[in-house]
């Protein structure tokens, strides 16, 4: 089993709307991946199609080797820290042991052995003294570290993330890129989806690069050239990384 | 006094049997209540309850019996199917679940209305006393409908203590239980389910109030003829402080319900609500319930629309203008009831 993930010819479309046409991609075990892409390129719903949040209209999407259904156990989620509510009355150690949810079945509560895992979970993104707080006393950052442990609770091997540096604190990144580094030395795929061009060379090995259509995708070194970060922001070159654009149009963005 | 103190020791065995299955139910409504809210779908106990109306008339039609578990199974189907409707609607247009709530409301109510008006219409002996009989009789069946009820509370009791820990993660974090292969519209639906099931006997239990006990039936007595009532030997001013006592209740509750909707609280949030409220009352013509859900429904459209079309500023002068108008052209009422004292 070579690659954690398999597009092939995904199509998506939310009413008559097409979002997403014809992605063919694939990321291999133990590597980290950028999809990068405009507002509105269909990346997060790149990442929904994957763990069949939304309907395929064509297409075929392999999850380690086998289909979604079948891998569920093994693949965490980390969403947008915006699609949920945080005023919900639940604490931090409560959210981070939803992560054991899938393996406990419908009626199993989480007993000791769980909230012992929930607080090392909590401890490895450096929470723990937070985790009886109510989430809403949490800062953004605190935020979308609950949801990265949570992600950890789930003991997976392929860990789809939706944007987990959106607004978050020099700190913050730093913690999250140290719990994703240990994540892969043990095996483990990582799929972010992330919006700041100028860090994409430095946290990640492997880049799709996203707008409705597979515009390139493949290692950083390869794929990431201000040639293809052109056609996949069309004319808004602007704000394209200085590194990128200086070194011309085929070389690489790194 | 004697009575009360009887009723309020608890002498009497039916009594004791309705406080109980009574509380049971407020227990469940309490633990449904609450997962709605957090599932953002506060008012959907809201349109099952208006669906439950035209629920009783079809079992009433198609059983012809007045035995409570008919008509609350019947008023179970149809809060089931409005639920059912609501889901369609969402999943076929762009509504918000608020206006899929606001139609089913609607809809289902005025289906009820339609209904019970052609059981009130129709011929032969078989009509008589519907208004007493619509849910069930009390003197003889209240203590089996309390264990029914209270059967129904701990069965939706145990639900819920069973799978609390899925209903907050669906509550929570929709998505993130998808991603689990959770049963998420399977799940949905049984909460939807759980809420009928809590609604529809809490909305028996206030009609039952007014039209089976003495207290409900001496505030009827007052709000027909206080003197007379008087005479009778009802204690017209307890009567009247029940009332609002209850009224205050329900009062306070709906505060709850709008506060935690609108997440805010504020010294004069209720004039402008009661004034609107007295408003729709007079559109719709005064003591008739009917004619009072008419006016305000009407009052909010108008409010909606001067507000888009005309200018938000205006908007009370237009609702307060239409008060005028009703007032000198048709003082009863669109509904036209004839105008009676009332308490």
């Amino acid at each position: 089993m070579q690659d954690a993930l398999v597009f092939q010819g995904v199509s998506v479309a939310y009413r008559d709307e097409p979002v997403l046409e014809r992605i063919d991609a694939r990321v291999p075990v133990a590597s980290m991946c950028a999809i990068v892409g405009p507002n509105g390129a269909g990346k997060s719903t790149l990442i929904k199609a994957a763990l069949g949040l939304v309907q395929l209209v064509a297409g075929r999407v392999t999850v380690l080797g086998g289909t979604m259904a079948q891998r569920r156990a093994q693949v965490g989620y980390v969403p947008q820290r915006e699609s949920v509510d945080w005023e919900f009355p639940i604490s931090a150690l409560e959210v981070v042991l939803m992560g054991s949810y899938g393996r406990l079945g419908l009626l199993r509560r989480p007993g000791r052995a769980e909230r012992t895992e929930a607080t090392e979970c909590l401890e490895q993104v450096g929470l723990a003294a937070l985790a009886d707080r109510q989430i809403s006393e949490l800062s953004g950052g605190q935020q979308q570290r609950v949801f990265l442990a949570r992600a950890l609770m789930q003991r997976a091997q392929l860990y789809l993330m939706d944007e987990p540096f959106a607004g978050v604190d020099a700190v913050t990144e730093r913690a999250i890129l140290q719990v994703l580094g240990s994540l892969r030395e043990r095996g483990c795929t990582i799929v972010a989806v992330h919006h700041d061009l100028s860090t994409v060379c430095e946290r990640f090995d492997q880049v799709l690069l996203l707008n409705k259509r597979v515009v390139a995708a493949g290692p950083v070194a390869t794929a990431f050239t201000a040639d293809a970060l052109q056609r996949t922001y069309g004319g808004r070159l602007a704000v394209l990384p200085e590194a990128a654009s200086d070194r011309g149009a085929t070389s690489s963005g790194c | 006094m004697a009575e009360l103190l009887r009723l309020l020791s608890l002498q009497d065995s039916s009594t004791r049997v309705v406080m109980l299955s009574t509380a049971g139910l407020a227990i469940a409504a309490a633990m449904v209540g609450s997962l709605a809210m957090l599932r953002r779908r506060a008012l959907v106990g809201d349109a099952v309850a208006h669906a439950s109306l035209p629920g009783i008339c079809v079992a009433w039609f198609v059983a012809g019996d007045r035995s409570l578990a008919v008509l609350l199974l019947g008023a179970f189907v149809l809060g089931l199917a409005c639920m059912a409707t609501m889901a369609l609607v969402q999943r076929l247009t762009k509504s918000r679940e608020d206006a899929t709530t606001a139609i089913a409301i609607s809809g289902f109510f005025g289906l009820g209305i339609v209904l019970s008006r052609m059981i009130q219409n129709q011929p032969g002996g078989n009509r008589a006393g519907l208004d007493g009989f619509l849910f069930g009789k009390a003197a003889s069946a209240v203590t089996s409908d309390a264990w029914l009820v209270l059967a129904v509370a701990g069965l939706v009791v145990a639900i819920v203590l069973a799978l609390r820990k899925e209903f907050g993660l669906l509550c929570f974090d929709r998505d993130f239980a998808v991603g689990l292969g959770r049963p998420v519209h399977r799940l949905d639906g049984l909460l939807l389910v759980l809420v009928a099931l809590v609604t529809v006997p809490l909305m028996a239990a206030l009609t039952w109030l007014v039209r089976f006990t003495k207290l409900g039936k001496a505030m009827r007595a007052v709000a027909q003829n206080p003197t007379a009532a008087a005479l009778m030997g009802i204690d017209v001013e307890r009567v009247i402080g029940a009332t609002f006592f209850i009224g205050g209740a329900l009062g306070g509750f709906a505060t709850v319900v709008y506060a935690i909707y609108n997440q805010t609280v504020n010294f004069q949030m209720g004039y402008r609500m009661g004034m609107d409220a007295f408003i729709a009352a007079v559109l719709g013509g005064i003591g008739n319930l009917p004619g009072a859900v008419l006016g305000g429904l009407m009052i909010g459209v108008v409010r909606a629309m001067s507000d888009g079309y005309i200018e938000a500023r205006w908007t009370n002068s237009v609702v307060f203008g239409i008060l005028i108008l009703i007032l000198v052209f048709r003082p009863a009422g669109l509904l036209g009831a004839k105008l009676r004292e009332k308490v």
